[in-house]
């Protein structure tokens, strides 16, 4: 549709507005309010998006400037119409080569992509791969991160704004196993187990010592003989060695506080914000918690976000992690470009990455999958389920010699008679 | 032009009867050629499978050999043989069948509840019927007894521990119904599992194997070749045998060795398979390492295609061409020829150009093409006329297509007018080379030429350098002006940059200005800034901060420059195309940020950015030369100011670095949050040392900004620092003040000796010298030790680069691979060439990145400062 038709159409339901009364000089606010209101109902925003795809955000922006430069009727028409027609340029033509684009955007500056891993302003534990092995994770889409990490953001006012609290709170987080915080000594020929808690360690990881004592009484299904608070002895009588040692490593592998999977948290500040970050994610149970502010709590895991929030969450999240990267690294890319990635590897509902086993074994195409990798594997299945190679893609049409329909490769003249 | 398209290509299994039929000679023979040199009678070269040699005639099709597409023959095995790819199927229809009555080993009522899940399910109900066969002991239909079957890949069965040979194997699958079949993804009349089991071989055309003739005249056969004859020696051995009555012990052995063979013809690289080896050692190259791979059939000739009308050679800068030009040499252009069909209008201009020998080749209406030679011009002059094709020399003013390898995006291949010149290299304006990344120190570079109307209307609506200014990936300028050109444009627009007349009037000249505009600074004498302004659109406005603005404000936000920024040309304000203040730099030509080539490219039409940049190129390199922008050793020799800031700065350094050792030794150190010990140690090395630089940076930086901003500045490496166009103060830093702390991988040097980094330092010893902290600096050159710190660090990045390009370029190929079939389609979705959705409209918004303005499809405020400048 064209810029024009639209704008007259406004311009057709000014006469309605001119006999309207004149807003009375009053307070600012009231004023702006329903000047806001005048420009909205001349151009209806929902109308604009719906009819032009103009974005909320133009609009909005053209809102702004009509207030602050306190633009008259006929230059309001004459802006709006001016960006419905900038915004008709600027939109992609059809039969654009975009994902050819989106490619070379992200594959020509791969060179300047840095190797190491960085780490978190040298200050923090939490390691972040950066550079290209972090690109080709996301892109891969494979399951585990190298360098899982979280993003805890708190909810619970107090607890947020004191860090001493938030400090020992965010202990409480990491995945402790009995065997983290006792030292165990045996005596299998006597029977005599003595277990003695490190008190180091319980301190570091802020555990509740009674607690602690009574889990392991529970484990051990026996009473022991209390020689202090740190140390505690068990007999056991009639039983074989084999049982002890087994009740034993059970006891050490019971986890007594945290999370499945957090090794290891820190708090940090981030935008004036205390937050915990975490090594080792899981999304689904911190999520939940109390808390926190599951809102905003994220990982850096692509594929458990997926799995947890959905495959939109997923899709967003390949946009923000890759975004991230080439924005540390000072590469500028194009935000559509990366959202066509996002797209390409989600679009079917599973997250897929750029690999063999990902987006390329699912295209329909014998001569493309040829083309890229495992060439006689998929010409033997394409030959077996008797295929039919309908050379729609581009590979398939070079390889038998024909131009491809791309761009202007798909549209032919013909001649008028 | 394209007549007629291929719709599609279906790939079935051949089965014996087809491969008979399609046929044209059965090889009998393992002989190739006979005494005389003459192919044999049904041999491997036989004439019936096509011609290869000039003058023969085809036996099959009675072509020769241009128009003979070659013909497939085939061998009839004495026994058959399993098909080595297909070991896997006729396994899994084993397990699942009944040897006796060749049904599906489940009861015929729960096979047919199944059926319904034939088509897309098909290979999960195929899973799942296997499961349950596998296992099962009596035959539902027959109740006959069911064995273990297993498979010694790639072709040898067993029942239980007993070997079945394939013509068991044979006979167990033929039984097997279409029906049953159907589970596992047979279809019914197009593929039958007794075809895995051949009977007749096929034999390829000679075109797919020719023999070559070496100099010596000794022929030498193409690896298929021998292959096919080893097959045929064996199956004629294996026929004697069995015809002589044999014992079972030495057919076996030669049914095995067949199967080797006709194994490896398929695949050389078999598991389990040793590969058949040629005589010198090397190992067979058959059927399936021709398609494999990089050097395969498909990726090294099917997609990698071929063309003609090209060249390449060496590429050399060349100032006075303009960014759409390129020069190619009179010899290249003297090879390449242009179509060119004569019209009414261009017969005589054509004649003409015969004369004067700029056509080759001169084409008749009905396809006759004759070349033009001193002794045929006349006739061929009295010949031409309306409706013959020439096929004319490159010459001035033709699009060319040029690139650069590696080609990594679009950018890598332009189009450019070609401009003869003499001499043997292309030449090129220097600002081009960023989108090629190209340089001369012995770069080559190729040229095409376009040879139809529509590829060369193409070129030049699309492709030409002065319509690719803005980059698809960013949206913002990419074909932008460095180094000199930025330190250029600095000197000429600083307002200490005054020239007389005579100096103005040869950048008018170069310019090819039509108006000489007045002299501004007293008589006769014209500013820097006006003769930039020559440049610009007299309709252009603008006005933004220089990156002299925030390095000033970044490093002294009280500095009195910045009182009156505009007079103190700190803020770049263009009023009617007149520069009025501000100096241009990094911010208004460079990377990324370029606002002045921004606006060029984008409000005005292609030829204005090209103007703008013929010009700047054309001049920048007369002036740099006039004001002489040089170095010398003089200005990186540290002042003294800066020699004592540093010792000052080293002593600090080290009273503070000793105090964290020794804090460090007693294990008393404030931990960083998650770090222990060692590690929180070494962090507060780095940053100490890193503290240290940064305070000598501070006191060079104050230098450098002084440096410039006097009566009669001296042009050198401060200027480029400061313009953005080349180096940061970090490389003045390292020149001239000291390198710091080395560093390898975010950290000191850790590597070496035990618990020492060189020999010369003391075991365990962690202080800061002997942790690689580099006190000099290049100008006063470092001690040995300091050195090889130094050289530490440096083989990270080599090792680095080195690394990387190969993660990138296997990523870009993947990434290539998977999104180049997603095209935008009329209704603004994207979709894959199944026409699957990827996204509902572009970017969610529909919006091209090469026209947004960095990402932003619409400024409100652009089209408002657009509207009332109309």
């Amino acid at each position: 549709m064209s810029a024009k038709k639209t704008v007259k159409k406004h311009v057709e339901k000014k006469p309605a507005k001119k006999t309207e009364p004149k807003i009375p000089k009053e307070k600012k606010a009231k004023k702006i309010v329903e000047e806001k209101k005048e420009v909205e109902r001349v151009y209806m925003k929902g109308d604009l998006f719906f009819k032009e795809g103009l974005p909320a955000k133009i609009f909005e922006d053209f809102e702004k400037t009509v207030l602050e430069m306190k633009l008259k009727d006929k230059e309001k028409d004459k802006l709006m119409e001016q960006i419905l027609k900038q915004f008709e340029f600027v939109k992609v033509e059809s039969g654009e080569a975009v994902g050819i684009i989106t490619a070379q955007s992200l594959g020509e500056p791969g060179t300047q992509l840095t190797l190491r891993t960085k780490h978190y302003a040298g200050s923090a534990e939490v390691s972040v791969g950066s550079g290209i092995q972090r690109v080709e994770e996301i892109v891969d889409g494979r399951s585990k991160a190298k360098y899982p990490t979280m993003t805890i953001y708190i909810a619970d006012e107090k607890l947020r704004k004191d860090e001493k609290k938030l400090d020992l709170y965010a202990k409480t987080l990491i995945d402790v196993r009995i065997d983290d915080v006792i030292k165990v000594h045996e005596d299998l020929i006597k029977g005599k187990v003595s277990i003695m808690i490190d008190k180091e360690a319980v301190e570091l990881r802020n555990v509740n010592v009674e607690e602690l004592i009574d889990k392991i009484n529970k484990h051990m299904k026996k009473d022991a003989k209390q020689k202090d608070k740190y140390s505690m002895d068990f007999t056991f009588k009639n039983e074989s060695f084999l049982k002890i040692r087994k009740t034993l490593n059970k006891l050490r592998n019971t986890r007594i506080q945290g999370v499945r999977g957090i090794e290891k948290v820190i708090v940090t500040k981030e935008n004036n914000e205390s937050v915990i970050k975490t090594r080792g994610t899981n999304l689904k149970t911190i999520v939940k918690m109390e808390e926190i502010d599951g809102a905003r709590t994220t990982t850096n895991d692509i594929k458990e976000i997926s799995k947890v929030l959905g495959i939109e969450a997923g899709r967003v999240s390949i946009v923000n992690e890759l975004q991230g990267v080439l924005r540390e690294n000072g590469i500028s890319v194009d935000i559509r470009h990366i959202m066509l990635l996002a797209d390409s590897m989600t679009w079917d509902g599973d997250i897929k990455g750029i690999v063999r086993t990902g987006i390329t074994r699912g295209k329909s195409s014998p001569f493309a999958r040829a083309a890229f990798e495992e060439t006689v594997k998929h010409l033997l299945e394409a030959s077996f389920k008797g295929e039919v190679e309908h050379l729609e893609g581009v590979v398939e049409n070079i390889i038998v010699g024909q131009p491809i329909k791309v761009g202007t490769g798909r549209v032919s003249l013909v001649v008028k008679k | 032009m394209m007549t007629k398209r291929i719709e599609g290509i279906e790939f079935r299994i051949m089965g014996p009867e087809f491969i008979r039929k399609m046929s044209g000679i059965e090889i009998k023979s393992p002989e190739t050629y006979d005494k005389d040199g003459f192919p044999m009678e049904g041999g491997l070269m036989d004439n019936h499978l096509g011609v290869i040699n000039p003058g023969l005639r085809c036996k099959t099709c009675g072509n020769t050999m241009k128009k003979c597409p070659g013909h497939f023959g085939h061998i009839e095995l004495v026994r058959p043989i399993a098909h080595s790819e297909f070991g896997k199927k006729l396994e899994i229809l084993m397990q699942a069948t009944c040897q006796s009555c060749g049904r599906i080993a489940i009861q015929a009522d729960k096979l047919e509840q199944l059926r319904a899940f034939i088509g897309d399910e098909t290979i999960n109900i195929a899973k799942k019927i296997l499961a349950k066969t596998k296992k099962v002991k009596k035959c539902p239909h027959c109740t006959a007894d069911r064995r273990e079957i297993s498979l010694d890949k790639p072709t040898n069965f067993y029942i239980d521990k007993d070997r079945i040979y394939p013509t068991q194997i044979r006979e167990w699958v033929e039984k097997i119904p279409d029906k049953d079949l159907e589970f596992f993804g047979y279809e019914q009349g197009k593929l039958r599992p007794e075809w895995f089991i051949m009977t007749v071989l096929q034999v390829p055309p000679i075109n797919l194997r020719p023999s070559i003739t070496l100099e010596s005249g000794i022929k030498s056969e193409d690896d298929l070749t021998h292959k096919l004859v080893d097959i045929i020696r064996i199956n004629m051995r294996l026929k004697d045998n069995i015809d002589a009555g044999a014992p079972q012990l030495i057919i076996e052995d030669l049914w095995d060795l067949l199967q080797y063979h006709v194994t490896t013809y398929f695949n050389n690289n078999t598991a389990g398979v040793p590969p058949a080896k040629h005589r010198s050692g090397r190992a067979l190259r058959t059927l399936v390492q021709r398609l494999q791979g990089k050097k395969g059939r498909f990726r090294y000739n099917l997609t990698g295609k071929r063309v003609n009308f090209a060249a390449r050679s060496i590429i050399t800068p060349d100032p006075m061409l303009s960014i759409n030009e390129l020069g190619v040499p009179q010899e290249i252009a003297d090879n390449m020829t242009v179509p060119e069909i004569i019209t009414k209008g261009t017969l005589t201009e054509a004649k003409n150009m015969i004369k004067e020998g700029k056509v080759i080749y001169v084409i008749r209406p009905d396809g006759m093409r004759k070349k033009v030679v001193e002794a045929n011009m006349e006739a061929i002059l009295e010949e031409l006329d309306v409706g013959f094709k020439l096929d004319r020399k490159l010459k001035d003013g033709d699009i060319v297509l040029f690139n650069r390898q590696p080609s990594l995006h679009r950018l890598s291949m332009l189009a450019h007018r070609a401009k003869i010149m003499k001499d043997k290299t292309f030449r090129l304006n220097s600002i081009v080379c960023k989108p090629y990344n190209a340089d001369f120190d012995g770069d080559e570079m190729n040229m095409h030429v376009p040879q139809t109307p529509e590829g060369i209307a193409e070129a030049t609506e699309l492709m030409l350098v002065e319509k690719q200014i803005i980059s698809p990936r960013y949206g913002a300028p990419v074909i932008i002006l460095d180094e000199d050109g930025v330190s250029g444009c600095f000197i000429l627009t600083m307002k200490q940059t005054v020239f007389d007349k005579d100096k103005a009037f040869q950048f008018f000249q170069l310019m090819n200005l039509q108006e000489i505009p007045k002299p501004d600074v007293g008589k006769d004498k014209y500013s820097g800034k006006l003769i930039f302004s020559q440049l610009l659109p007299k309709d252009l406005n603008m006005e933004y901060k220089t990156k002299l603005h925030d390095i000033i404000k970044r490093e002294d936000p009280n500095n009195a420059l910045l009182k009156d920024p505009y007079k103190n040309d700190l803020i770049v304000k263009i009023e009617k195309g007149q520069l009025k203040a501000g100096i241009i730099d990094a911010v208004s030509l460079g990377e990324g940020k370029g606002k002045l080539v921004d606006a060029l490219a984008r409000d005005y039409p292609p030829a204005v950015i090209r103007g703008f940049y013929d010009s700047i190129s054309k001049i920048i390199g007369g002036l740099i030369t006039e004001v002489g922008m040089t170095v010398s050793l003089e200005e990186y020799t540290p002042s003294s100011k800066i020699l004592s800031l540093r010792e000052k700065a080293v002593e600090e350094m080290r009273k503070e670095t000793d105090s964290w050792v020794k804090k460090f030794e007693k294990g008393h150190l404030d931990l960083i949050p998650g770090r222990n010990q060692e590690e929180s140690f070494e962090i507060y090395m780095m940053r100490t040392g890193a503290a240290a630089k940064e305070k000598l940076q501070k006191q060079i930086m104050k230098e450098l900004v002084d440096s410039v901003m006097v009566d009669e500045p001296e042009f050198n490496s401060n200027v480029m620092i400061l313009s953005g166009s080349r180096g940061n103060i970090i490389n003045l830093v390292n020149l001239s003040g000291m390198w710091g702390q080395a560093s390898v991988r975010e950290g000191r040097p850790k590597r070496g000796f035990s618990n020492r980094l060189i020999a010369l330092n003391k075991r365990k010893d962690v202080g800061i010298d002997a942790g690689g902290f580099i006190y000099h600096n290049f100008m006063e050159g470092m001690s040995s030790y300091e050195y090889f710190y130094h050289t530490m660090g440096g083989r990270q990045g080599e090792v680095d680069t080195g690394v990387s390009t190969k993660v990138s370029g296997y990523l870009y190929r993947r990434l290539a691979n998977s999104l180049k079939d997603l095209v935008v389609n009329n209704d603004a979705t994207v979709r894959t060439a199944n026409k699957n959705i990827v996204q509902y409209k572009y970017g969610e918004d529909g919006v091209f990145p090469e026209k947004t303005f960095k990402g932003k499809s619409v400024s409100v405020k652009r089209e408002l400062e657009k509207m009332r400048s109309k």
